[in-house]
């Protein structure tokens, strides 16, 4: 287990200097002068020089990547072209946001995917089964945005049950949560039921039924064990899909977290926060990724 | 595989015979008939108009089924690309091994890092928007997968008696990696095609939505993710606006899930595909 953990840190450091230096080459993506992209045009010849020597704008690539992970090493990710504020700053305030929505939607996709795909599992090839299978075929194949407009027009604007959007009380949160918890959810439903399903003809299940156990029992205590491994890890990998979504659903909902953040960045190309968001969620989602290698090699000896 | 497959028909077949399948030009009218045409805007879906019509008076059944065109053309053009890139990567990996194989699964290590829309929104605001834009940034994000899985496959492949053989005979390397590790690998390469387009429309379709694909009229026609966007102004008035590209968008998306599920039964490639 050692090992196999230094093994893994190591390949995670190495993803993250690779993503880092992908994520530094953005701003030689933009056509033009990289000094018009971070700082805008309307900067003196003198700061331009200084800005360019900063940032080691003059020296090979490899040598600007250096630069780049200096500021970075202090959390100095420049400043955001539109309010002129540390972009750091507002990723710390607004970072935290986007977690509490992703982790909402997270509680509500588990309970709704896990209830949905055990039930199912129980019942299955019965109306019950078939019409949830549906649902969650048609959950799964919906854009966020399509989703995210027919619940806040049914919920918000026909029937006043909830605020349309906006940041505040618990209320705020259940739309956008919703919206962005449903794709999992079908998707999980959909994994709990087969993978269910497969356990469920196993030899030591027909064993525990045999003893007596009630279908139920069996569930709990043998066949919720040894699907725990795989799904830990779906679930955790099901993270990229809240950061792809939180852009499109704090949009719509007007949430202000890090995926709306993104939206004003795209609508001023604002390429250095663009940047910092790129960043910010690419590691969050590395940093998952590897954890939940490391809990799947921990529950289940044989990946070692 | 019947019921995907007629659902790609009908929405291909809508994408290229629009202009005979309705009456209304896909920009609206334009300069003098523009007053008349305003004075019907956001009507109620009805037989004249069975999707309503937009903020301009524009009918939306028309610019939905134009939409086929971008979400197809950009979908298809990306996957192409992708698979041919991400094809080349992965069996030049699988069938070299080694140091070849280590260098570029890092890469595909490092790309695999990034969520896929975040990354195509960080390449497209860098590019400036477009059609050209949405395709670069579907590609950067999608070659990816297919690298993942055409790895594993031709790795298996180079261990087989005919690569063997051809190399008993001589062949040189470059020659059984284009002769036969990569023509071997035409099963996993079509699943991984028609389950790439379902993603590739998908994202294509978030572009737009977030104003990173082209603008509402390039020359295929309106997005359905730019008509869900405008729509998305009028909800409280014309809620409509969203069905027609929405159904559309969801059901192309359905039908290369369903279309790569089937193929992939029936070809029994056992591949963890995203």
């Amino acid at each position: 287990m050692i090992n196999f953990f230094f093994r893994r840190i190591a390949g995670l450091i190495f993803v993250i200097i690779g993503v880092t230096f992908i994520v530094h080459l953005f701003i030689h993506l933009v056509p033009g002068d990289p000094v018009d992209t971070i700082v805008g045009q309307s900067v003196s010849e003198e700061d331009r020089i200084e800005l360019r020597k900063e940032l080691g704008l003059d020296k090979p690539l490899i040598i600007q990547y250096f630069f780049f992970m200096k500021r970075l090493s202090k959390f100095d990710l420049g400043k955001s072209m539109i309010t002129q504020k540390p972009i750091s700053d507002i990723i710390i305030e607004r970072f935290p946001r986007t977690i509490y929505l992703a982790l909402t939607a997270f509680s509500i996709s588990l309970l709704l995917g896990i209830g949905a795909g055990a039930l199912t599992a129980l019942f299955p090839r019965t109306a019950f089964d078939k019409t949830i299978m549906v649902i969650a075929v048609l959950g799964v194949s919906a854009p966020v945005f399509v989703t995210a407009l027919i619940f806040r027009y049914l919920l918000a604007e026909k029937f006043s049950f909830l605020p349309p959007a906006g940041y505040g009380p618990i209320a705020f949160v259940i739309l956008p949560a919703m919206t962005l918890g449903t794709r999992s959810a079908a998707f999980l439903a959909r994994l709990t039921r087969t993978t269910l399903l497969e356990i469920l003809s196993e030899d030591y299940m027909r064993t525990a039924l045999a003893k007596g156990l009630t279908p139920a029992r069996a569930l709990f205590k043998h066949a919720f064990p040894n699907a725990m491994p795989p799904l830990i890890s779906i679930l955790i990998l099901d993270l990229a899909n809240y950061l792809n979504g939180s852009v499109i659903t704090e949009t719509i909902f007007a949430w202000p977290g890090l995926g709306r953040f993104a939206l004003t960045a795209i609508s001023q190309r604002d390429v250095p926060s663009i940047q910092a968001i790129v960043l910010v969620m690419a590691v969050t989602y590395v940093l998952a990724m590897t954890l939940a290698d490391l809990a799947r090699a921990w529950l289940d000896p044989r990946l070692r | 595989m019947k019921t995907s497959i007629s659902i790609l028909i009908i929405i291909f077949g809508f994408a290229i015979f629009a202009p005979l399948l309705t009456p209304y030009p896909v920009s609206g009218d334009t300069s003098p008939k523009m007053g008349e045409q305003l004075s019907n805007r956001h009507l109620a879906p009805s037989i004249k108009h069975p999707f309503g019509t937009d903020e301009l008076g524009r009918d939306i059944f028309a610019r939905t089924l134009y939409g086929a065109r971008i979400s197809l053309g950009v979908g298809l053009a990306a996957r192409i690309l992708a698979v041919i890139i991400g094809g080349l990567i992965g069996s030049i990996a699988g069938f070299y091994g080694g140091k070849t194989d280590f260098i570029l699964s890092r890469l595909i290590e490092i790309f695999l890092a990034f969520p896929s829309l975040i990354l195509a929104i960080g390449i497209g605001t860098a590019l400036g928007s477009g059609l050209l834009t949405v395709i670069i940034a579907i590609v950067a994000v999608s070659w990816v997968d297919v690298a993942v899985l055409i790895r594993a496959v031709s790795a298996e492949i180079s261990k087989r008696d005919f690569v063997m053989a051809a190399r008993a005979i001589g062949e040189p390397e470059s020659m059984i990696l284009f002769k036969h590790v990569i023509p071997h690998c035409y099963a996993p390469l079509i699943v991984t095609f028609s389950f790439g387009i379902a993603s590739a429309v998908m994202i294509e379709a978030s572009l737009s939505f977030l104003g990173l694909g082209s603008s509402g009229n390039s020359v295929l026609g309106p997005s359905w993710g730019w008509m869900i966007y405008t729509a998305e102004a009028y909800l409280g008035v014309a809620p409509w606006a969203v069905f027609g590209p929405g159904l559309f968008l969801a059901m192309t998306v359905f039908g290369w899930n369903m279309l790569g599920d089937s193929l992939r039964d029936k070809f029994d490639v056992k591949a963890e595909l995203r």
